[in-house]
């Protein structure tokens, strides 16, 4: 169409604007209207700079068509460039065009033209000088250099004709005594280097000397499928030799074979089953089942066997051929085949299908066959949404790795496993009753002891926890993790003791804590704490030594009274005065500037467990700290860093801190996205419901960036803090607020509707009221409700009203309330 | 990807004292200080068969091809068949032509992604 119009409207058109145009024509990549206007162009006036630009014209149009495969068109295209002034303009897009169409003779002709020239730049001219040392040897012609030639070109023709002639000595199968002198003539560094290497290598009786030689020759330049070829035939393992050799070309696959000695045994056989392997899964099967004279019967079987979850269509046959296969090999085979599909629901169940099987049969390999395909569903669970798990009651990773352990109990990776779910998810009566199991299962393991140390813990029953310890430290005497663990569990027995005003007691829980030091290792905590009760309960003449040995080990300075004065806090009973020591000397540690070393540690201080559990007490603690740190906004921290001081800060709810500390880390790191975070934080107090729009886009841009989501510990901060779930005081008063839910927040409810009703199948509420009858099933919803994303801030009430709603529309006696289509999004 | 059995050459039954020793002899032939990175795959390998369970769960969880490998390194030439530099000029065209319109290839793609 703009050829016709172009046509048409040439006469009436003054050169300049039809130069203006073809001009643009070209610039736009429209080289068919660029080609036709400078021909007219020219028509009407041979300009030179016309001429070249039809000739970039024809380059630009024969380069569309080589894209698209025309090699022989885009050549015809090329030649009419050519055919203007006699100048070829891309002498490598013209070589690739002749290449391309097999034209090996044309182009070894029209790279020759170059050779030793200095037409091309230096890199494409490199690049041609070895194609046309590759194409001389593939094609040898008659060469010899004229007087006139430039000294790059004679050399270029002298290596030619070294690596020309020893080559046909090794095809004359010469001896290497003969070949050798042949190939010392060969430059190295000449285009022809690779020719010395590659034939060295094949004179060579030792394998490392030719692979180190071969290594000289780059795999991607023109000799590239010549070295392959020779390293494939170089003698090694049987598995690498094949695997080399399936791996290479059909002709790198035939000069291996030959140098292997192939053609003189039974290797056809071998390129025929290679041959087989790379037509894909189902013609090797069919290649293989028609091979049962010519290898072993039961390699043959077992082959077939293996290729079954590539070709799944192909197991009637195989029944066939090698008789009935089991079901549960039935069922590992369609399994294995719908994961590569991937089709997760069919893989579940099929794999849920073959443990079955496994585990009926009753043999030990059973078993665990059956352990590791429930294991290997629990991971699976956690990759892909799909896998729905047992029940709809239970996370699918618990209810698979419940099921494995129910086959095979002694695998002590999936116990750890469970039990730190049963953490995670707050499930403490299935955690205690595992750990306890496990504690019997696997009396000697440091890592279960240790975590039936911290179930005891949790129970508060400190004698059972100290039982386990003591048996873990006679498996482990050095553990200092349960070492640690005991001291801190003691040490928070002597608080509770120090509340109800029992310092004798406390002391007596702090001496028995004492037996699970290490001599070498004195605990700063343990020292704090008996200084402390020692000074409270005025027996211990020793008590102020103590409590400074303990300051010194915890740091000393600003970090050791602050850590001090913490575990003074903690052990008081509330609004009692703190230990005067303590008080005194913080005050004088706070009177310096705090350096970054103090800051980082004392906000780690903060960040401990068991200040985190009692915040009101640290709570003043917690606000001195920022204020100190008031004077030190200055200071260089990452951002890495500022999570844990951010913490302390916004429980201390100093935000213009926090703020200070965000603008200078974005001053110094401007690519640094957290620092902006950090200043959202502070602008908002830490509550996301004040962000604006355009804050709110920011957020979740940098939550969803690659950086971001790489970082767990970013990403967790952005996180908290759009859940509002951070443990300063804005934030859960916020959540309590939104425990209150309004009921007559018509949109809020219809979200958490749609969200509940998507969550669970009609089929499953179906299947729920046919075991639990209509009542059970209302209440086991309802509870299945309350775990969801929404479910915890929802009245009981109305999560029955819900869940009645539920059963009575999967049971087609109700419309779907709000007009939604309730199970729309189920499973 | 080869299976691990397969990468170590012992059939899929083979229990641990035949893995071991099996391992062994591969780190014989190619310690890490000559073959870092065969070494590597080895000792991959090795760790994925080092249990029976290990060994169960690699027959199970994957396709493997141990008994296609046991039939192609039966079909291989036997060493003493190898033949001392029998090369043919068809080959070497063969394979020259063939590095010349792969190195073509390589520098029309390059050539394509720079003017993009």
């Amino acid at each position: 169409m703009a050829k016709l119009n172009s046509r048409k409207l040439l006469p009436e058109a003054s050169a300049d604007a039809l130069a203006a145009r073809a001009e643009e024509a070209l610039r736009l990549g429209s080289f068919k209207e660029a080609i036709e206007l400078y021909k007219q162009l020219l028509k009407q006036e041979a300009r030179p700079e016309w001429r070249d630009a039809l000739a970039a014209g024809y380059v630009g149009r024969a380069k569309v068509l080589s894209a698209k495969g025309l090699f022989k068109e885009a050549e015809v295209v090329l030649g009419n460039a050519v055919a203007l002034d006699g100048a070829v303009r891309e002498p490598l897009f013209l070589l690739n065009c002749l290449i391309r169409q097999g034209q090996i003779q044309k182009a070894l002709a029209q790279a020759l033209k170059y050779i030793g020239t200095d037409a091309l730049a230096p890199g494409q001219g490199r690049l041609l000088s070895d194609l046309t040392a590759a194409l001389y040897l593939a094609r040898p012609v008659p060469l010899a250099a004229g007087d006139s030639d430039p000294p790059a070109r004679v050399e270029w023709i002298a290596a030619a004709d070294a690596a020309r002639e020893a080559l046909a000595a090794l095809t004359a199968q010469k001896t290497a005594d003969e070949i050798e002198p042949l190939l010392a003539k060969i430059p190295a560094r000449s285009p022809f280097g690779p020719v010395r290497l590659i034939v060295k290598s094949l004179l060579t009786e030792d394998p490392a000397k030719a692979r180190r030689l071969l290594d000289g020759v780059p795999p991607d330049s023109a000799f590239g499928p010549l070295r392959l070829a020779a390293e494939a035939a170089l003698p090694g393992e049987p598995a690498e030799v094949v695997g080399r050799l399936s791996r290479g070309s059909a002709a790198q696959r035939a000069f291996a074979l030959d140098q292997l000695g192939g053609s003189a045994s039974g290797s056809p056989l071998l390129a025929r089953l290679l041959d087989a392997e790379r037509g894909g899964p189902g013609t090797l099967f069919t290649f293989l089942s028609k091979q049962a004279t010519s290898f072993p019967a039961a390699d043959v079987r077992n082959a077939c066997f293996n290729l079954l979850p590539e070709v799944p269509d192909r197991v009637a046959l195989f029944e066939k051929s090698f008789g009935k296969l089991t079901e549960a090999d039935k069922a590992r085979i369609f399994a294995l085949a719908a994961e590569a599909k991937p089709d997760w629901a069919r893989a579940e169940t099929q794999w849920r299908a073959a443990a079955a099987q496994f585990a009926d049969d009753g043999s030990r390999e059973g078993k665990l066959s059956a352990g590791i395909i429930y294991r290997h569903l629990a991971t699976l669970s956690l990759k892909e949404p799909e896998i729905a798990g047992e029940d709809m009651f239970t996370a699918p990773v618990v209810s698979y790795l419940r099921k494995s352990l129910d086959c095979d109990p002694d695998h002590l990776p999936a116990v750890l496993q469970l039990i730190k779910l049963y953490r995670e998810e707050g499930d403490d009566k299935d955690w205690h009753a595992l750990a306890e199991e496990a504690a019997q299962r696997f009396p000697t393991e440091s890592a279960v002891l240790m975590q039936a140390i911290e179930s005891a813990a949790a129970r508060k029953a400190y004698k059972k926890a100290a039982g386990f310890a003591k048996k873990l430290l006679a498996v482990d005497p050095i553990n200092r993790p349960a070492r640690q663990r005991m001291i801190e569990l003691q040490i928070s027995h002597a608080r509770k003791q120090m509340r109800s005003k029992r310092p004798d007691l406390a002391l007596k829980e702090l001496a028995a804590a004492g037996e699970w030091e290490r001599a070498d290792t004195p605990n700063a905590d343990l020292r704090i704490n008996q200084g402390l009760v020692g000074l409270r309960g005025g027996m211990d003449p020793q008590a102020e030594a103590r409590l400074r040995e303990g300051v010194d080990l915890a740091g000393g300075g600003a970090v050791g009274w602050f850590c001090a004065a913490l575990q003074d806090a903690l052990m008081s009973p509330p609004r009692q005065r703190p230990v005067a020591l303590v008080g005194d000397e913080l005050a004088r540690a706070l009177r310096g500037v705090p350096s970054k070393p103090d800051i980082v540690a004392i906000a780690a201080l903060f960040s401990a467990e068991a200040l985190r559990a009692d915040p009101k007490a640290t709570y003043e603690l917690g606000w001195r700290f920022c204020i100190w740190l008031r004077n030190a906004t200055h200071t260089v921290l990452s951002v890495a860093e500022l999570h844990s001081v951010a913490d302390a800060i916004v429980r201390a709810q100093l935000f213009d801190v926090l703020r200070e500390f965000a603008v200078a880390g974005k001053r110094r790191e401007p690519n640094e996205r957290l620092w902006r975070f950090y200043e959202i934080v502070a602008r908002t107090t830490n509550n996301p419901d004040r962000m604006s729009m355009a804050e709110e886009d920011e957020i979740h841009a940098m939550r969803s960036s690659p950086a971001i989501e790489k970082d767990r510990h970013g990403s967790g901060r952005i996180d908290r803090y759009l859940d509002s779930s951070g443990d300063d005081p804005g934030a859960k008063q916020r959540a309590r607020r939104k425990a209150g839910l309004d009921p007559g927040d018509l949109e809020l409810l219809e979200t958490i509707l749609v969200a509940f009703m998507s969550s669970i199948s009609k089929r499953d509420v179906q299947r729920l009221v046919r075991s639990h009858g209509r009542d059970g099933a209302v209440t086991a919803l309802a509870d299945r409700l309350a775990q969801l994303e929404f479910g915890a801030s929802v009245p009981r009430p109305l999560l029955e009203m819900v869940a009645g709603g539920m059963v009575a529309t999967a049971l087609g006696e109700a419309s779907p309330p709000f007009g939604t289509s309730p199970y729309g999004g189920g499973r | 990807m080869k299976d691990p059995f397969s990468i170590l050459g012992v059939d899929e039954n083979a229990d641990d004292s035949e893995i071991k020793r099996r391992y062994l002899a591969l780190v014989r032939d190619f310690p890490p200080d000559r073959e870092p990175d065969r070494f590597q795959t080895y000792r991959a390998a090795f760790e994925a068969l080092q249990t029976e369970r290990q060994r169960l769960a690699a027959r199970l969880l994957a396709p493997h091809n141990t008994a296609l490998t046991r039939l192609e390194t039966a079909s291989l030439p036997p060493p003493e068949a190898r033949r001392q530099s029998c090369v043919s000029q068809a080959q070497l065209t063969a394979l020259l032509v063939e590095g010349v319109e792969r190195a073509m290839a390589r520098w029309q793609e390059a050539s394509r992604t720079d003017s993009a």
